[in-house]
């Protein structure tokens, strides 16, 4: 495999283990796929020893792989630990959800979409898996990680650049 | 970054002035967007469960999203909690005034000095020194958005000045 994606590999792998780790997740959240993707520029100019500076072309390119593998890792880590347990944040918040519905009485095309989300938790309920749920989580990882890793390319190269210059 | 001097530039077609002005319009505008759809449950009643699971699980990728931790108006609570709101809020704020200035230079040290608040109030909050603020939150979360967001168009506009006048550096 090429040196680029191999660090932007294992740091995006490296965001994914922190993600699934709910402490973590609820202190640094958003920070956690920016740093990984500066963590992944600092390895690939630890491999490339002849290269002075990062062009943030290559930064952003790095970032957004870290992104695309951290959200590759975290939606299948997550399709995993719902098949072990049978259980998710969509579970938990089905009870919140009907209610919200009987209470607005939105009408039916409310109701369709939560015979949906019912189709989809009955399916996590009993067999441990939900394909709709499944893309869902993978497009939306993929969307914000992608963002935040790019973001996280440009910060890091720019960071590491000055740090070289000094 | 300095945009202050375009004397290297005489000799180019592309007004790069005009060419900083569209990438900072360009991010306002991606910015906006993503303000936009955090604020939307204060903004509309999202009458479709699941578009209201999707966008909440969307915005769940990049925020807690702990009740007490959201700023709520009549009910309704933005889907991320008051420090990241504060964040965007910040970068929208240096977004808006960025149209209106040339100059994007941010120095390393000043971009440590404004995360050094958010810092602090988490540390801080973390020992139980004191209990969560939002407003607290919510203004440390703008000293530091509106920093890192000109530290990020710098970096964006050398590099992309560099691609239309073709001088890269590595």
């Amino acid at each position: 495999m090429n040196k680029k994606y191999l660090s932007a590999l294992v740091c995006g792998f490296g965001a994914a283990v922190l993600t699934t780790i709910p402490g973590i997740e609820s202190v640094a959240c958003c920070l956690l796929v920016p740093v990984a993707a500066g963590f992944s520029i600092g390895l690939y100019k630890k491999s490339h020893p002849d290269i002075l500076k990062i062009q943030t072309g290559t930064g952003v390119l790095l970032g957004l792989l870290t992104g695309v593998f951290a959200a590759l890792f975290a939606s299948t880590f997550e399709v995993i630990l719902t098949f072990i347990t049978k259980t998710n944040d969509l579970i938990v918040a089905m009870p919140q959800t009907e209610k919200l519905i009987r209470d607005m009485n939105l009408g039916q095309a409310a109701e369709e979409s939560l015979k949906v989300l019912r189709q989809m938790a009955n399916e996590i309920q009993s067999k441990g898996f939900s394909l709709l749920y499944s893309v869902m989580i993978t497009l939306a990882n993929l969307i914000t990680y992608t963002i935040f890793g790019m973001l996280g390319g440009v910060l890091g190269t720019a960071i590491i650049n000055r740090r070289s210059n000094q | 970054m300095k945009i202050t001097s375009f004397k290297n530039f005489k000799s180019i077609d592309v007004n790069p002035i005009h060419h900083v002005f569209l990438i900072r319009f360009f991010l306002l505008t991606l910015l906006t967007i993503w303000i936009t759809g955090f604020l939307l449950p204060l903004i509309i009643t999202i009458k479709n469960p699941l578009t209201n699971f999707v966008i909440t699980r969307f915005y769940s990728t990049v925020c807690h999203q702990e009740d007490f931790k959201c700023i709520s108006i009549n009910n309704s609570s933005m889907l991320i909690c008051a420090r990241c709101a504060g964040i965007y809020f910040g970068a929208l704020i240096a977004a808006v005034s960025s149209l209106f200035i040339i100059r994007s230079l941010i120095s390393k040290r000043l971009l440590l000095i404004s995360i050094l608040p958010l810092v602090t109030d988490v540390l801080l909050i973390s020992l139980g020194i004191y209990h969560y603020s939002k407003s607290l939150a919510f203004v440390t979360g703008i000293i530091f958005g509106s920093t890192i967001y000109y530290y990020i168009i710098a970096e964006i506009e050398k590099f992309s000045l560099k691609q239309i006048f073709n001088t890269g550096n590595e």
